[in-house]
């Protein structure tokens, strides 16, 4: 997902407004509420980030406000972190308008989490989105309805195309607090009236502080008692402990009943079904896609698919061609020439020497990763947009459950080849700390990160395909292994796997390729510098004889055990500092050609295996702990080192040659 | 009928060693005069208005016991609240519920009781109790 630009909305009137954006989780992922800011005009432009909570500044024609991204969410009462940020932000943040938007062919369920903001008592415009795919599966919205029954605003959008977006930035302005009459006993009633006259009337949201105080978790409703000043008041306990008495069922389930109850009816007198035509192809394609059986036909073709584009198109044509003759003959010759005018040495070996800031900065970020990025961006984007992911979690959730986990642990995984500290911090999706440590190891273990997956890639391409299957065979198989062993290990159950399945689609080019430009350039801005820096390092840490000292120490088990090049510690212990200085220098000791094929197979399985980069062993500490962090790298390092050992004396004591 | 289930009542709350209290009876007293399927609420809401003292927490628990002693029969309903029912040993019905009034009408029929006792028998079952609650709508909120 890429983060967007800084946006520049004009909000007429609105000084000092705050307005928070509350998505739901899968219309977040169609992200994008945005529109081109064009000088002069008046456009609107939200966009999801990368870091919930994270704030925007708007600035214009002098009037300031400050929008606030809320994590897509349905509910606000339970202890999950996505409900636990979202209610922090709308009671502490007291924002002047909240922008909801809503899944449209689900509109029923999100009518009711309007019910549940509507209590916040703040002006709400509800944005209904993805009505084009609302419209494919004949759902019809009386908008003018709808926007009588709840008494504010509602905006129809298609994010993904602009369309709605400078009526959405109108509407703030005309926000209003949403009508939602919920019909509750009467003695309920009374006893929430009475806890919100126990509040302060400077406390706005007093209703839904009272229903979070109603809730059926202990720390939600202690979250509540505090936030509306209640705390140590005894009749709180009591009314409590009284609305409890009268029901068989949980309050909150009684609450949200309540709400779907006038959702329903709201639904009713709002929506009308038109019906649709007999089950397209497409989804027929997105039922076969889930089959326990076509489903994995049709996941191998799509893996065959990224092997041939990424994996031999990009990795093999394109980065040669890059290498060779863009980086080699058309910019890195005249370079060669320029630099060897500087009379001073060491700048002559910064540049363009064995760790010069062209040769390990430039050249393999530009070079090597960045044609891979894009190829691989690409064809994900399409797997993406189709809708294929979810049904691939879905046949998936099977073999996650055996690891200890469950198909939305495909999300992170498939994150991790792009960047494994994101995808780190992806693992909060899943709902139990057995999933999210199992999900931070098979990370840390069996997934390279682009950076170490371009120079995979560039060497599978050199090498036959017998030895893709070692390699990818050797790592799939432990990762299983130790999925099974860690789930039996560590206690507590897997979480339920409930997911929101979207239609399945022709993918959109255009949408495709804006994700791929997004992506690849945030990669540029990201990783360029960092790529840099890794050649800085490397320059004067050879300098000052640090490399050599860490080579000498190291080559008995690189050079002893594992039977590779000495330098190969380098690219190690560089690639844990950046994962981006390892691979530039992986990608030296390649084309130097001073490894066999069998050598070649134990550097790549050793280089997947080892432990990614500080950056994210940082993360895993912030995340779970130091002493799970120490553990898990303990334990990849001694996984890798082993495993590279023991493929490399199978490998020479059969004599098998790729 | 009313002094029967009184009777009953009094000798379970001896048997238990439960005190003989006011508040139990008029609570007693209340809920076997209405006949109708009370919830916790709704009895409260009844006896509030003459008897302010006697609290919310009170009457569920009262409720409970009633149900323990047999005096009472808990029917657990699709809107989260359980309704109290005066029991008569060895008297059945079951319930037709509507969902937009909660008006709820008791009937028997010999046909469905028979078919049940046919269906247990082929299965090789042997029936302890059983209950049937029909959700729709009553006749008036079905115009």
């Amino acid at each position: 997902m890429s983060s967007q630009g800084t946006a520049t909305p004009t909000l007429k009137g609105l000084k000092n407004e705050k307005n928070t954006y509350c998505g739901d989780a899968r219309s977040r992922q169609e992200h994008n509420i945005q529109a081109s800011c064009k000088k002069g005009e008046h456009h609107f432009k939200l966009s999801w980030d990368k870091n919930p909570g994270s704030k925007r500044g708007f600035n214009v024609d002098g009037q300031e406000a400050e929008l606030i991204d809320i994590p897509g969410t349905y509910g606000l009462t339970h202890q999950y972190e996505n409900e636990i940020v979202a209610r922090m932000i709308l009671i502490d943040e007291k924002p002047d308008v909240i922008i909801q938007v809503a899944d449209t062919k689900n509109l029923k369920r999100m009518l009711a989490f309007t019910g549940q903001l509507a209590e916040f008592r703040i002006p709400l415009v509800l944005a209904l989105n993805m009505v084009d795919e609302a419209d494919q599966m004949g759902v019809k919205v009386k908008r003018h309805v709808l926007e009588g029954m709840l008494g504010t605003v509602v905006v129809e959008t298609v994010a993904t195309d602009s369309v709605g977006i400078e009526a959405l930035h109108t509407a703030v302005s005309r926000a209003k607090v949403p009508l939602f009459p919920v019909r509750l006993t009467p003695v309920l009633t009374e006893i929430i009236s009475s806890l919100e006259k126990m509040m302060s009337e400077e406390i706005k949201s007093r209703h839904a502080l009272t229903s979070l105080y109603l809730a059926d978790s202990d720390e939600t409703s202690e979250w509540a008692t505090e936030k509306g000043c209640m705390k140590g008041d005894k009749a709180v306990a009591i009314y409590r402990a009284d609305a409890r008495l009268l029901f068989h069922k949980p309050l909150d389930r009684v609450l949200s009943e309540a709400r779907e109850n006038t959702a329903g009816k709201i639904f009713q007198e709002s929506t009308y079904m038109i019906p649709i035509r007999s089950t397209p192809l497409m989804e027929k394609i997105g039922d076969y896609a889930r089959g326990p059986v076509s489903g994995i036909v049709i996941l191998f073709m799509v893996m065959i698919a990224l092997y041939y584009i990424v994996g031999q198109f990009a990795a093999g044509f394109v980065v040669d061609f890059m290498m060779k003759n863009v980086f080699g003959e058309m910019i890195g010759t005249p370079l060669n020439a320029v630099v060897g005018l500087i009379p001073y040495p060491f700048i002559r070996e910064m540049i363009m020497g064995k760790y010069g800031l062209y040769t390990m900065g430039l050249v393999p970020s530009l070079g090597l990763v960045l044609p891979i990025l894009i190829a691989f961006y690409f064809t994900f984007g399409f797997i993406e947009d189709s809708g294929y992911i979810s049904r691939l979690s879905i046949l998936l959730d099977r073999m996650f459950k055996k690891l200890g986990m469950n198909g939305k642990a495909l999300l992170p995984i498939m994150l991790g080849f792009s960047c494994v500290s994101m995808a780190t911090i992806a693992t909060r999706v899943l709902e139990t700390r057995k999933e999210r440590l199992i999900a931070i190891f098979l990370l840390s273990l069996g997934i390279p990160c682009s950076a170490k997956l371009s120079i995979i890639l560039v060497i599978l391409a050199k090498v036959s395909f017998g030895a893709f299957l070692t390699v990818f065979g050797v790592i799939f198989s432990l990762m299983i292994v130790s999925g099974v062993i860690l789930s039996k290990m560590l206690p507590a159950e897997t979480s339920q796997f409930i997911m929101d399945v979207p239609p399945i689609r022709i993918p959109s080019l255009r949408n495709v390729l804006k994700q791929t430009y997004h992506r690849s350039t945030s990669f540029v801005k990201e990783a360029l510098p960092l790529f840099f820096a890794g050649a800085i390092s490397l320059f004067i840490l050879d300098k000052i004889g640090f490399l050599a000292l860490v080579e000498r120490a190291m080559s008995p088990v690189i050079q002893g055990f594992l039977g590779l090049p000495e330098r190969f510690a380098e690219s190690l212990i560089m690639g844990f500092i950046r994962g981006e200085a390892g691979v530039a220098i992986l990608q030296q000791l390649v084309d130097a050609g001073t490894m066999n094929s069998r050598q070649l197979v134990v550097a790549m399985i050793v280089t997947i295996l080892f432990i990614p980069c500080v950056t994210n062993f940082l993360l895993v500490i912030k995340e779970h702990g130091s002493k799970a962090a120490f553990a898990i790298i303990a334990s990849v390092t001694a996984c890798a080192i082993l495993t590279g050992g023991a493929m490399n004396q199978i490998l020479n004591y059969f004599n098998i040659v790729y | 009928m009313i002094l029967n289930k009184k009777t009953t009542f009094q000798n379970y709350a001896a048997s238990k060693s439960l005190r003989s209290t006011k508040q139990r009876d008029i609570i007693l007293d209340v809920f076997l005069s209405s006949h109708q399927h009370l919830s916790v609420e709704e009895l409260y809401l009844k006896i509030k208005s003459a008897h302010p003292g006697i609290g919310l927490a009170t009457v569920y628990r009262t409720l409970k016991l009633f149900a323990e002693a047999g005096v009472a029969r808990e029917i657990l309903l699709h809107d989260g609240q359980t309704r109290y029912e005066q029991m008569s040993s060895g008297e059945h019905h079951d319930h037709m519920v509507c969902t937009a009034c909660s008006t709820i009408i008791e009937f028997e029929d010999e046909t469905i009781e028979k078919l049940q006792k046919e269906i247990a028998v082929r299965h090789g079952f042997s029936i302890k109790s059983h209950k049937l609650e029909v959700y729709g709508l009553c006749s008036n909120c079905s115009k």
